[in-house]
């Protein structure tokens, strides 16, 4: 779901994962095969994320 | 069928040489990255984690080849993954060796420069010596002739972008790789460097932002300049590191 999340815009065409055993490839790419998300769902998500904001990598990104 | 390899009878189908599923392509549809002519599988692996000498290497070949039987094309490395550094592209090298030579054409690979690699003022950051010299010590590792794309690794704020992109359009040049792009630049300074690629003639293709449900910060603009520039985007810890599990 998180993945289906991520590639919901096209200008993002690939979810890079890690994995340290086939089965968390195969559940990630279940999860990728599942029902789609709707509108109402993605407006949900945009209210509750909104404020949280977890950028390790900020350093790099705003310098 | 269990994950873990069969050491009673000396490793089983691990041991065994490797031929791709023949399903692999049936499984899934590839997309565009920008509007270039390269496409990605909606997922990817990465070999940040779980690729170092720390790792037994009989695991290391299980996920790649299942990955690979599962339609994933791309694999995405950098000089330092491990631990410890470079590891991972040798541990990927003898896996190209070994398992994967065959499928080279059927595979994106993909690796970086920018940070911490060897001790000493050219062993780090966005300059031309470091780019080169850490690209060519790469394709060594990953036993192979070009990588699909390469990337700057970060931002380096010291070194003008001309430099930095100037190294990566070399490297499309010399044959070394066939796509460039950049990863963790801001949305400024991706579209600097963006316009400074296609001056020289190799447009940057691709971003590697971190991207997920809990860091939406591509959104505030870097999507936009993005689709502007006709680039693409691959979002590493899309599960935030494990605090999203993919349900």
């Amino acid at each position: 779901m998180a993945i289906q999340w991520v590639l919901r815009d096209p200008v993002v065409a690939s979810a890079l994962i890690g994995a340290s055993r086939p089965s968390q490839l195969d559940e990630n790419l279940a999860a990728l095969d599942g029902p789609a998300f709707t509108t109402e769902e993605i407006e949900r998500i945009d209210a509750l994320s909104d404020g949280i904001d977890v950028d390790l990598w900020a350093d790099s990104a705003t310098s | 069928m269990t994950d873990q390899p069969n050491y009673r009878s000396g490793g089983g189908d691990l041991h065994r040489p490797y031929t791709a599923a023949d399903d692999r392509y049936d499984l899934r549809d590839y997309r565009r990255v920008g509007t270039s002519g390269l496409t990605l599988p909606p997922v990817s692996l990465g070999l940040w984690w779980n690729f170092g000498d720390n790792i037994p290497f009989d695991n290391q070949r299980a996920l790649l080849r299942h990955a690979f039987d599962k339609g994933i094309t791309h694999f995405d490395l950098a000089n330092n993954y491990g631990p410890p550094y470079g590891t991972a592209e040798t541990n990927f090298g003898r896996m190209m060796r070994e398992d994967f030579a065959p499928y080279r054409d059927e595979l994106i690979l993909s690796s970086k420069a920018g940070y911490d690699m060897w001790h000493g003022p050219y062993g780090n950051g966005g300059s031309r010596k470091y780019i080169l010299a850490s690209a060519e010590q790469s394709l060594r590792r990953m036993s192979v002739e070009y990588v699909d794309i390469f990337y700057s690794h970060r931002v380096d704020p010291d070194v003008p972008v001309e430099e930095t992109v100037g190294a990566l359009d070399t490297l499309v040049r010399q044959g070394k790789a066939l796509y460039v792009g950049i990863s963790s630049y801001s949305a400024e300074r991706t579209a600097v460097a963006a316009s400074v690629a296609r001056s020289l003639g190799t447009p940057l293709v691709i971003h590697q932002p971190a991207y997920s449900i809990l860091n939406r910060w591509v959104e505030d603009g870097l999507t936009g300049v993005l689709k502007q520039e006709g680039m693409g985007a691959i979002a590493f810890t899309p599960l935030a590191q494990g605090l999203l599990t993919d349900k």
